[in-house]
């Protein structure tokens, strides 16, 4: 049993370029995912159509995008779950950064704020079970859907974001020769996370729950105890820091 | 800027954070037409009674109800977020958000019942 979809797919040639939205109608089974969709218009309809994917699985995070104005991984995302039989889909690129062509981002923005805070690989701070036992060792899959989701990276282009924050908080549970004391400012600063305004959609599309919200009011409570011991001299903010970091180089 | 009020197909918390921005906009343009409203006092006694006689009429206690509800939301919501600001509550944002919501809309009838004078004073 396959459902008649129509897809239409935002299109453009990047760099600031007019964007114009196709339609498309795929006969595809309400099981399927969004991107089997998507893979069926290109392999089928428009070689010209441009979009990532890899894994299929939700595991790198590379097909990021909006599915009816909401972020989305198509991979795991089956059409039954967006859509009717005869419903549209509307796909779109990724907010909040630079669009290359169609459905393709430029992910730079986020790496750059991963960068920023020390961009960990690998967290010890979960206990280990059983041998055998499969480890999750890093929640965050570098998707960007919580940066796109975000209202105030809508309006300020150098705010650090979900995804930088919540790195930050698990270098802070576990640093190791992170500088601590610098990262603290930097969190404290301008564009740090003083300006999450508590919207939590960052938390609601996050497909590996990271909880980026969370993690930021997590952060929040730390600076105001580490401000508090600053006024008796004490705590990190109080401790000179080991070297710069530019707040705006995003 | 567009993002910051299209809440569509969005969760509670990015209703909460446009509705605050909405109330907030409109609280501080309503704070303008009060300043004005009072600047009758300067017209001298009669006009000033007269200014008062007006906003008892309907329409206009009806604008009060209007002005409490954006003013307990906002309040009301303000006092979560800070809540939410020291790492308080944050699992279960939503559960307080409707708790507070739940007392505002009791105090708002409250007060409606009161301004129409449906119970005594």
């Amino acid at each position: 049993m396959t459902w008649r979809v129509r897809y239409r797919i935002s299109r453009t040639t990047g760099n600031g370029s007019a964007t114009r939205h196709d339609t498309f109608t795929v006969e595809i089974r309400p099981d399927e995912t969004v991107l089997d969709g998507i893979e069926v218009i290109w392999a089928r309809q428009d070689r010209t159509l441009a979009f990532r994917h890899a894994c299929h699985h939700a595991s790198c995070g590379s097909c990021g995008l909006r599915v009816n104005g909401v972020e989305k991984l198509p991979c795991v995302t089956t059409v039954q779950d967006v859509t009717t039989d005869g419903g549209t889909l509307t796909i779109e690129p990724l907010r909040s950064f630079p669009v290359l062509g169609d459905l393709v981002v430029d992910p730079a923005p986020l790496f750059k704020r991963m960068q920023q805070v020390g961009m960990p690989l690998i967290r010890r701070a979960e206990p280990f079970g059983e041998p055998g036992d499969f480890h999750r060792f890093e929640n965050c899959i570098e998707c960007g859907l919580c940066l796109s989701a975000c209202p105030v990276m809508l309006a300020s282009p150098h705010y650090l974001g979900p995804a930088a924050l919540a790195a930050a908080e698990r270098v802070i549970a576990e640093p190791r020769e992170a500088d601590v004391p610098s990262l603290l400012r930097l969190l404290d600063g301008e564009h740090g996370v003083w300006q999450c305004h508590s919207a939590f959609e960052c938390t609601e599309v996050c497909p590996s729950d990271v909880n980026p919200a969370g993690a930021i009011m997590a952060l929040r409570a730390r600076l105001i105890r580490e401000r508090i011991k600053r006024l008796f001299g004490r705590g990190a903010l109080a401790a000179p820091s080991g070297g710069d970091r530019d707040t705006k180089r995003t | 800027m567009a993002g910051w009020f299209d809440a569509r197909r969005r969760r509670l918390g990015m209703w909460a954070f446009v509705l605050n921005r909405i109330t907030g906009l409109l609280l501080t343009l309503y704070l303008f037409v009060h300043f004005a409203a009072i600047s009758a006092l300067y017209l001298g006694e009669g006009a000033w009674d007269g200014t008062m006689r007006l906003f008892r009429t309907p329409p206009f206690l009806a604008f009060d109800i209007l002005l409490l509800a954006a003013l307990l939301y906002h309040g009301l919501n303000g006092i979560r977020l800070s809540l939410l600001a020291i790492n308080v509550g944050v699992p279960r944002q939503k559960t307080v958000f409707w708790s507070l919501m739940t007392t505002g809309a009791l105090v708002l009838a409250y007060c409606a019942l009161r301004i129409f004078r449906v119970l005594p004073s």
